[in-house]
């Protein structure tokens, strides 16, 4: 065979075989028409180059230079007055005409928004999303949960949950969300100076202890995971956080673990502080069913197995 | 035929020449530099973290892209107009001091600006702006640079033997015309050292400091119109004008069609202005100038290709000077590569494919092809074109430089496929979604797919790189120890030694 068409064959082949493997490595089409567009596209530039080229070429190993040269040459260089070439000019036509049409008439120029194209798929998103949802088993909700976590939480909070470390020190991090873990020298400055970020209404308010000796007691029990006896005022932070410290929904947080009423509280209106940083507040760009199913995953513990 | 050639002068040529090949060897090796930074993250400070602001990737970018468009790319615009423009405007430089005086400050005020150019980047000072990073007193030296390269253009066509302009000075003078129209309302800065701010107050900032003119939305649509002109004006036109010299006067063979080089240049010049809206898709900008930008990029294609077409077509019936000059392959092979880069970028620049390309690897991929295979390929076989007239002397290896041309098209394959696949793979993975919406992959999980890719990008732009030394190589020994040529072997197919 001609070397050119054989040098066609095998780049046409081995651009679409890289394409194939570009959709096949992970992602995949997905059902999705930009991704049908995209590969398309490059489908459409593989062949239209090679097939243009290649007639190109031919002509050079086929065809032969003819025309009447235009009367000047510079520096010894030609110009034959040939016409241009017929394709060439009808397709530069079209576009030009497609063009004008597209861009006047076609194209709706005063109906088309883009920002309101995308609240229109949005909304018919999250309406299908929702229908779907009403239906799901527990465990279907801890796998979304999972895969709302992995994107938008992990980053910070590490794939399972535990935290990450920081690179140089080792000890800064976002916190570990498998164990609830209050250090006794927070407790203390929330006992003294009252809490509000983690997006309870009214917080928590300072002052709740005035005793040196009771603050100290009550912070080293709840540091201890509040096991063993319980110090007489804890009477008083129990009203609230109850009285094993598991939280009152909408009222104060669980204080041994993360549970879906503090994680959900928080992700809609808390701005949690830490060493490291802001949490920051997710409500804006999760929905309310994201942050539900995200709750039930963290509160679950993130680096429990789950089953398939 | 004419009487015996002018005794052209290219005192300037060769100077320009030599910045081409340095810048060239600089930009070209950051580059490489910075894909293996991609690729193996570790390398970012390997030197030490005492000097990892200097070796780290972020701070090492702008100076790949602007030594390879500013310094590489630029020089070898200019060595190629002080030799194309004389003999195609039939007047030699020597014919007057003026004229010469000109050439001699246009270069050394040139290299004042990449020195400053290079050392501001190095400490971090920039605009922010891509590929207009420079603050403003190097802007002003820009300007006097360029305003001095529009003088030896138009000072040249002033005193010209040859009653019509060749296209190619008509492709010069589009570049001149179209850089300086962006550069100065892209650079349009204020300096906050020297300008009160609303409230009165002055002294902001050191005094070098400056911030664009322009706000928010309206600042991106400036700089883009720039960018995309920075790469009609500077990748496309200037590397047109050597491809309508270069190749018929190295293949002996005329221009395939007059009208086609007329239509296809004013249609370049009409539709480019108008494209740059694709660098904005789906941001901020007014849907009907997005749609604008989009529709003209898909208009762009057929001027584009006119002129590619128009190279071809040139060599009709002349495979045999295909197959045995390595220069004529470059040229052929840059043509095909600019062919496919600008089909790739208007189909790029459709809304929907550009929701899965744009950030991605497909770009950079889109923007390889383009440069490594049309416009570097293009430079070199112009200045191997060049170097034998202006040395009197035969290239030294042509065996070298077929070698060259296989490792250097390796190369670029290399790169462009690699990018291919990381570019569509990383776009989908972007978009994949569960049924409930859920992203699917975080942007970690895409970093660790693309690492191989990553890697083979970096090999192709090393092979690019020890392709583009060994063309250093052969132009140096051709300067030094090449066989000493006669006049006439010059009129066309340049002399090699085997
Ligand atoms: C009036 C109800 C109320 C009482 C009483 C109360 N708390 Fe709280 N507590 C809250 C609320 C509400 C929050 C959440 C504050 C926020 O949004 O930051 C909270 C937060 C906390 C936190 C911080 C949790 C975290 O993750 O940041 C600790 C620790 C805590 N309380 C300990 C105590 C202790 C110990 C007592 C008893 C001395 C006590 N609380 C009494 C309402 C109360
Ligand atoms: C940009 C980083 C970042 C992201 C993303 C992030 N967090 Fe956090 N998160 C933090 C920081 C910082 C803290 C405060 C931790 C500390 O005390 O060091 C925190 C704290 C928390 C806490 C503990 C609050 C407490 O009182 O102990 C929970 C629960 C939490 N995040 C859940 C989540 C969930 C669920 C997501 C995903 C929807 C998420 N975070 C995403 C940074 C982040
Ligand atoms: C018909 C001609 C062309 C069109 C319509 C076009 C279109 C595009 C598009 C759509 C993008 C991506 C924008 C984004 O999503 O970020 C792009 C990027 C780019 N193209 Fe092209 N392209 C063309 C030709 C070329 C050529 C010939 C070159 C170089 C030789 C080139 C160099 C670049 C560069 C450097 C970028 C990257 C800009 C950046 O983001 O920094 N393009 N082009
Ligand atoms: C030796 C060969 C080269 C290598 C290995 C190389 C490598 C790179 C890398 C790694 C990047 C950064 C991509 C990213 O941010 O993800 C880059 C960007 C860029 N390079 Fe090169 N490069 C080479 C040659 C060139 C040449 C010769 C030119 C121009 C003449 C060029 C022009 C550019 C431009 C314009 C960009 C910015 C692209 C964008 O913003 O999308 N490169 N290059």
């Amino acid at each position: 065979m001609n070397k050119i068409y054989l040098a066609a064959i095998v780049t046409t082949l081995a651009m679409l075989g890289f394409t194939y493997v570009a959709m096949d490595i992970k992602g995949g089409l997905n059902d999705d028409i930009v991704n049908q567009l995209a590969i398309l596209g490059a489908v459409v530039l593989v062949i239209a180059t090679v097939f243009v080229v290649t007639k190109y070429v031919r002509q050079m190993q086929t065809d032969k230079a003819t025309g009447d040269l235009t009367e000047e040459n510079w520096d010894g260089i030609g110009e034959y007055m040939n016409e241009m070439p017929f394709g060439w000019s009808v397709i530069f036509l079209l576009t030009i005409i497609w063009g004008l049409w597209y861009w006047t008439a076609g194209y709706p120029v005063a109906a088309y928004s883009q920002i309101g194209e995308w609240n229109e798929e949005v909304a018919a998103k999250n309406a299908s999303i929702a229908q779907r949802a009403a239906n799901l088993t527990p465990n279907e909700k801890l796998h979304l949960g999972k895969a709302v976590f992995n994107v938008q939480c992990a980053p910070c909070h590490g794939t399972n949950g535990k935290g990450q470390e920081n690179y140089q020190t080792g000890d800064l991090r976002a916190e570990n969300l498998n164990k609830r873990a209050l250090s006794k020298k927070y407790v203390e400055k929330v006992i003294r100076e009252g809490s509000n970020q983690l997006g309870y209404a009214g917080g928590m308010p300072p002052m709740m202890l005035q005793d040196d000796a009771d603050i100290d007691a009550v912070a080293t029990y709840i540091e201890g995971g509040m096991k063993g006896e319980q110090p007489a005022q804890y009477a008083v932070c129990g009203s609230c956080h109850g009285m094993n410290g598991e939280g009152m929904d909408f009222v104060a947080p669980s204080l041994t673990a993360y549970n879906v009423d503090l994680v959900k509280t928080l992700l809609t209106s808390g701005t949690k502080k830490g060493e490291i940083g802001t949490m920051p507040r997710e409500a804006k760009i999760l929905t309310p069913l994201q942050i539900e199913l995200v709750a039930a995953f963290v509160a679950n513990g993130p680096a429990t197995e789950l089953e398939e | 035929m004419e009487n015996r050639p002018l005794e052209y002068d290219y005192t300037v040529a060769k100077m320009f020449m030599l910045t081409t090949i340095v810048l060239g060897i600089v930009g070209m090796l950051v580059g490489v530099i910075l894909a293996f930074e991609l690729a193996f993250p570790s390398l970012n400070t390997v030197l030490g973290s005492g000097v990892a602001e200097y070796t780290n990737f972020s701070r090492l970018r702008p100076l790949h892209t602007d030594a390879v468009i500013f310094g590489f790319t630029l020089s070898g615009v200019f060595a190629t107009w002080y030799y194309v423009g004389q003999r195609v405007l039939k007047v030699s430089m020597a014919e007057s001091k003026f004229l010469m005086a000109v050439g001699k400050i246009h270069f050394y005020l040139y290299i004042v600006g990449v020195a400053a150019v290079v050392v501001s980047l190095l400490m971090g000072i920039t605009t922010s702006k891509e590929y207009a990073e420079f603050e403003w007193p190097i802007d002003i030296a820009i300007v006097i640079v360029w305003v001095l390269w529009g003088v030896s253009i138009f000072g040249l066509i002033g005193i010209r033997r040859e009653k019509a302009l060749y296209i190619s000075v008509w492709y010069y003078i589009a570049t001149f015309l179209g850089i300086a129209m962006l550069y100065l309302f892209n650079n349009m800065e204020v300096p906050t050292y020297f300008f009160a701010d609303g409230a009165g107050q002055a002294g902001i900032g050191a005094w070098y400091h400056s911030v664009s003119m322009y706000a928010g939305t309206n600042d991106a649509l400036v700089q883009w119109w720039y960018g995309h002109n920075a790469v009609a004006f500077g990748f496309t036109v200037p590397i047109v004008a050597m491809s309508y010299y270069f190749l018929p006067k190295e293949s002996g063979q005329a221009i395939y069609s007059y009208k086609l080089s007329l239509l296809s240049f004013w249609s370049l010049m009409f539709v480019y202005l108008w494209a740059g809206g694709h660098h904005l898709l789906f941001s901020t900008v007014p849907d009907w100038m997005q749609t604008m930008g989009s529709v003209f990029s898909i208009v762009l294609i057929l001027p584009s290709w006119g002129s590619a077409i128009n190279m071809l077509l040139t060599m009709k019936g002349e495979w045999k000077q295909v197959a045995e000059s390595p220069l004529i392959k470059f040229m052929i092979l840059a043509s095909t590569f600019y062919m496919f880069s600008t089909l790739e970028g208007p189909i790029q620049a459709i809304k929907s494919v550009n929701a899965i390309a744009h950030f991605t690897d497909w770009i950079v991929g889109h923007v390889h092809d383009g440069v490594l295979g049309w416009v570097a390929f293009m430079i070199m076989a112009s200045l191997f074109h060049m170097a034998p007239r202006v040395f009197k002397k035969e290239i030294y290896s042509k065996s070298l430089m077929n070698t060259q041309f296989w490792i250097q098209t390796l190369g670029v394959i290399l790169y462009f496929t690699s990018m291919w696949i990381a570019g569509i793979t990383q776009g989908m993975m972007w978009r994949a979604h569960d049924a409930f919406g859920n992203l699917t992959y975080s942007f970690v999980d895409t970093v660790a797919a693309l690492h191989p890719y990553f890697f083979i990008r970096g090999v192709g732009g090393a092979l690019y790189l020890i392709g583009f030394l060994m063309f250093a190589y052969n132009i140096y020994k051709t300067w030094t120890v090449g066989r000493q040529v006669e006049e006439r072997e010059l009129t066309n197919a340049t002399p090699m030694a085997a």
